[in-house]
């Protein structure tokens, strides 16, 4: 384990060779930016945009166009070249990331601009020495100091931070600047104390066991009509949601000259599955609230082995008319039950 | 890495009439066929500046050139239509998995296609044609609303009926003076030749109103889940399981499907 | 509060009892002490889950649309910007008054979570109402203060308290209704230079997110097909970026121009904290500056600034 000091960041941040993405404040909360000379905010939790913008970006475009004659010119975007330091992530958002790449880095087809930025990002995962009221990640076995498989683990002791690499290129990284010192004993033990308290701070908690059968038994339970009454079909919950990957694809175009991008888009909204014809398999927000708990709950953990949710508490911090997801599956634990 | 979502670009080479709503159009790539594909198979087909959509691959990869037939319903599938010889679209695919080959082979085909329904069979149907000898006996069973509705008349009425073991009907909902053929809904067909089940596999497509009541004849007339194959529509955009929007319950049409057995498709929520 | 939670669930009983109404909108208790979602009663058996605190801030005016579909009467428990945004439905006939039955309760103004998270912090947190005002316990310590300390803005300003449209009323008046100028915010924007004032809103605007919050909980955004919905044609396209926000805002805050009932739940429902209701403010003083004095949502019959056509409008259409 190797320590630096949070006054070298800077120097470290200089050293990177790529852009560099620290949380800053943003609105009511955080965000990620790129570095721009100011240290991040010290009292930083975690940000409301999760950093899947970075690497899957709300609005991304894919190719310009240009109609010459009978003939269509087609110029794809030039990709993300640069390598992409991500600092600061939390463990929570490292396994939002995670996810993503089941999604965007396998089956039969890549998706090329994530998998490009992706295989050029470095993680830099900061441990919480606290979690938020509505943090859950203890529910889907992650720790809230410490992210399996990440670059870097750091944890915050006040004047440094300690670094533990857990991949082959975070070590290079790590071993090639000279901005580290080795750690202390002491601070080791440090580090360990503060990753074993954090996990007793996430007072909240979801059922998780056995959710995924019980949902695939309960599809037309009555239960999805109760949850779904207040929710005002906003996108906040899924553009909020570190695993959300939903997109719709778009063009925009002046005489016969345009782009194509893709944006974000939500199952919560109503032309979301609409059909020519006016059909819509999923007419009402009854289907839609279904359709975004059971991806999380159900069909992520079908295709992928894994839960869709990571417990980052975005969620429900931001409905504003606050569906709680873990309350949700209590609710369905409940009918299960029955 | 090549990003699936950007197109290739291919040119108009013929552009048939179906229907007053239907028209079949011809692709060439620069290098002949866009892509490789399998019948059932589909592609996005745009025109950069309105949009894409999805389309089955009407034509067999025994043939030369890759054709889709488009019904004229909206934005994109308008601006398609106007498509004159020698112009340019954009093509990316192939999509979906396509008819299971391997399970057909050998066997009995019974194909149900409703209107512009019979565009993804007729790839499969020329497939199976072009390779005689894999296939047993092929009975098609074709509807559509009225006689200007028929689509493939050619295919229908001369090229398909003239293949040994082949044996074709079509009806329409309602006839006029120049039908001579069967008048009624496809199902009402469907029983009157009561085709027998053993060691035969039906396959259907058309609108879902169709095919719930073909479904639900075959099952009179003694088929199993697992011997009748359906396709199915979904809003897409992506093609390639990412953007979403094509699900039923875990599985993504685009990739997953669009060809499901019934066997297949009870093992999925009720969301079609 | 206890004390009109208390009644909240009896008179709930009681007409739903009675088939006054079949089923009841209020607030229940959420799974944070700063939390108080809506709530939907279809039984007399449920009433229990009804509750009233500093957090009922949602409001419940725009469920009602999903209701005109249902069978029978709605019950509706209304603050004073409930029956506003109530009053406001009924002026666009988006909503039918015989299929709702409105209680009115009197409100001492809603908490702003945040004011009592940087007084005591975040977590266990209690707040219990004294004589005095309200007594904060959290994680940071317990404050004494008075409500309107930790109060939302819009409640600071709120000028009808109690419900300006019932059918019957829980209680007397709350709070005492605002006097002062509502547009003191509106005025200090108004004071920068223009250049000042586009840097603002387009820091503000560039965070948007165009998750659509805003406009899913405005009970002036009503239309039953939203122009940003449609593709057909597509008005506005889905990238996010400075000038589409901007024109997202632009359309959405003109289209409310003397309609806004200053709820401020847009703002509430905002993630990335843009500060709508200054925008709201702003419009809403324009409006008043042209038109004549003019308070929406007073009256379900009120002759609206930017919908009445007089035939002797000094304004050609052409
Ligand atoms: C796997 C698959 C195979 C298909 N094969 C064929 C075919 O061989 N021939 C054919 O004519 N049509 C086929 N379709 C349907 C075709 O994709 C739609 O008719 C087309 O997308 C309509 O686009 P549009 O722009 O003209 O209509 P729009 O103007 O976009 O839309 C009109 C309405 O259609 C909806 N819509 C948009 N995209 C789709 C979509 N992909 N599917 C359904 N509704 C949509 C819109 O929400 C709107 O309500 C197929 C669809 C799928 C999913
Ligand atoms: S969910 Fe866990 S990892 Fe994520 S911010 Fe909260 S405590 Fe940290
Ligand atoms: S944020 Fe809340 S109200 Fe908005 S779509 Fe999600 S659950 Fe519904
Ligand atoms: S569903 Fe909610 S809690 Fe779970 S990962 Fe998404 S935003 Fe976080
Ligand atoms: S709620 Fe906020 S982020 Fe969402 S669309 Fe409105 S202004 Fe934008
Ligand atoms: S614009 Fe905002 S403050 Fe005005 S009525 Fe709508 S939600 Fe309320
Ligand atoms: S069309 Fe995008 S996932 Fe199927």
């Amino acid at each position: 384990m190797k320590a630096i000091s949070k006054t070298a960041l800077p120097d470290l941040f200089a050293a990177l060779k790529g852009r560099v993405y620290v949380p800053v404040r943003e609105g009511k909360g955080f965000g990620f930016a790129p570095w721009d000379g100011e240290i991040w905010p010290a009292d930083y939790q975690n940000t409301i945009v999760p950093p899947k913008q970075i690497l899957f970006p709300q609005t991304e475009d894919l190719y310009s166009f240009r109609m010459e004659g009978e003939d269509i010119a087609i110029d794809p975007a030039s990709g993300p070249e640069e390598p992409i330091f991500i600092f600061g992530l939390r463990p929570c958002d490292h396994k939002g990331i995670e996810l993503l790449d089941l999604v965007f880095r396998q089956g039969p087809y890549l998706d090329a601009p994530y998998s490009k930025r992706r295989d050029n990002t470095f993680l830099m995962v900061l441990g919480c020495k606290e979690g938020l009221p509505t943090c859950f990640c203890t529910s889907f076995g992650l720790e809230p100091a410490f992210a399996p498989g990440a670059d870097w683990n750091m944890w915050d002791l006040g004047e440094v931070l300690l670094i533990e690499p857990g991949t082959a290129k975070g070590k290079e990284l790590l071993d090639g600047l000279e901005l580290f010192r080795e750690a202390t004993e002491e601070e080791v033990s440090q580090a360990k104390k503060l990753r074993d308290e954090a996990r007793e701070t996430i007072t909240l908690q979801a059922p998780v066991e056995g959710i995924t059968e019980g949902l695939q038994e309960n599809f037309e339970h009555p239960l999805w009509e109760e949850v779904a009454r207040k929710c005002l079909e906003c996108g906040a919950c899924t553009y909020l949601c570190p695993t959300c990957h939903c997109y719709d694809l778009q063009s925009t175009s002046v005489l016969g000259q345009g782009k194509r991008f893709r944006c974000w888009d939500s199952c919560m909204y109503c032309n979301y599955t609409l059909m020519a014809g006016g059909h819509n398999p999923r007419p009402t927000k009854r289907e839609r609230v279904r359709n975004r708990f059971l991806h999380k709950l159900q069909y992520f953990p079908e295709n992928h082995g894994e839960f869709g949710c990571v417990g980052c508490g975005r969620c429900l911090q931001n409905c504003p008319v606050h569906m709680d997801i873990t309350r949700f599956m209590a609710q369905a634990k409940d009918v299960m039950a029955k | 890495m090549t990003n699936e979502l950007i197109p290739q670009v291919a040119k108009v080479v013929a552009v048939r009439r179906e229907t007053s709503d239907v028209k079949t159009f011809t692709f060439r790539g620069e290098g002949g066929l866009p892509f490789a594909y399998m019948p059932g198979q589909c592609a996005m087909v745009s025109l950069p500046s309105v949009g894409e959509a999805m389309f089955s691959i009407t034509s067999s990869p025994t043939q030369e050139d890759m054709e889709f037939s488009i019904k004229r319903v909206g934005l994109v599938t308008e601006a398609l239509h106007k498509l004159t010889l020698g112009q340019a679209v954009g093509v990316r695919g192939p999509y979906g998995n396509g008819f299971p080959l391997e399970m057909l082979q050998g066997k009995d085909l019974l194909f149900i296609g409703g209107g512009i329904g019979l565009a993804p069979l007729r790839s499969l149907i020329n497939y199976c044609l072009d390779n005689r000898a894999d296939y047993g006996g092929v009975d098609i069973i074709y509807g559509a609303r009225s006689p200007q509705d028929l689509v493939f008349t050619d295919e229908l009425f001369e090229r398909w009926p003239k293949v040994e073991g082949v044996q074709v009907q079509t009806t329409v909902d309602v006839g006029d003076e120049t039908w001579q053929g069967p008048v009624g809904v496809v199902t009402k067909l469907l029983e009157e030749l009561n085709p027998d089940p053993q060691g035969r596999i039906a396959i259907t497509c058309g609108p879902p109103i169709m095919i719930k009541f073909v479904l639900r004849t075959l099952a009179k007339l003694g088929y199993q889940d697992d011997q009748i194959i359906t396709t199915l529509e979904k809003r897409m955009k992506c093609g390639v399981g990412k953007c979403g929007r094509c699900n039923i319950g875990g599985k993504y049409i685009c990739v997953d499907g669009p060809v499901f057995t019934v066997a297949q498709l009870r093992d999925l929520p009720d969301e079609l | 509060m206890q004390r009109i939670t208390d009644k909240m669930r009896k008179r709930a009983e009681e007409l739903i009892a009675e088939g006054k109404a079949v089923r009841f909108l209020g607030w229940e208790k959420g799974s944070f002490w700063w939390q108080s979602p809506p709530v939907e009663i279809k039984e007399a058996s449920q009433t229990g889950r009804l509750n009233w605190d500093l957090f009922c801030t949602a409001n419940l005016a725009k469920y009602l649309q999903q209701m005109q579909s249902a069978e029978g009467k709605t019950g509706v428990f209304v603050k004073g910007c409930d029956a506003r945004g109530i009053n406001r439905l009924l002026r666009d006939g988006a909503i039918d008054r015989d299929k709702t039955y409105l209680v009115g309760i009197p409100c001492p103004g809603m908490i702003d979570p945040d004011k009592v998270r940087s007084l005591v912090g975040d977590g266990e947190v209690t707040i219990t109402q004294t004589e005095e005002g309200l007594s904060l316990q959290g994680p940071l310590g317990s404050r004494k203060v008075a409500l309107d300390e930790v109060a939302l803005d819009k409640c600071l300003t709120c000028r009808h308290p109690e419900p300006v449209i019932y059918d019957e009323l829980l209680e007397g008046a709350a709070r005492e209704a605002f006097t002062g100028d509502p547009y003191e915010e509106a005025r200090e924007l108004e004071d920068l230079g223009s250049d000042e004032r586009y840097d603002y809103w387009a820091k503000e605007l560039s965070r948007c997110i165009r998750c659509y919050a805003c406009r899913n909980v405005c009970p002036a955004c009503n239309c039953i097909q939203c122009v940003f919905d449609m593709d057909r044609p597509n008005w506005l396209d889905g990238a996010t970026n400075l000038s589409n926000n901007q024109v997202y805002q632009m359309i959405r805050f003109m289209h409310v121009a003397g309609r806004c009932i200053d709820c401020g739940e847009c703002e509430r429902a905002c993630p990335m904290g843009i500060p709508l209701r200054k925008l709201a403010a702003k419009v809403d003083k324009d409006v008043n500056e042209l038109f004549g004095p003019f308070e929406a949502g007073l009256d379900p019959e009120e002759k609206l600034p930017l919908g009445t056509f007089d035939p002797n409008d000094p304004d050609s259409f052409e």
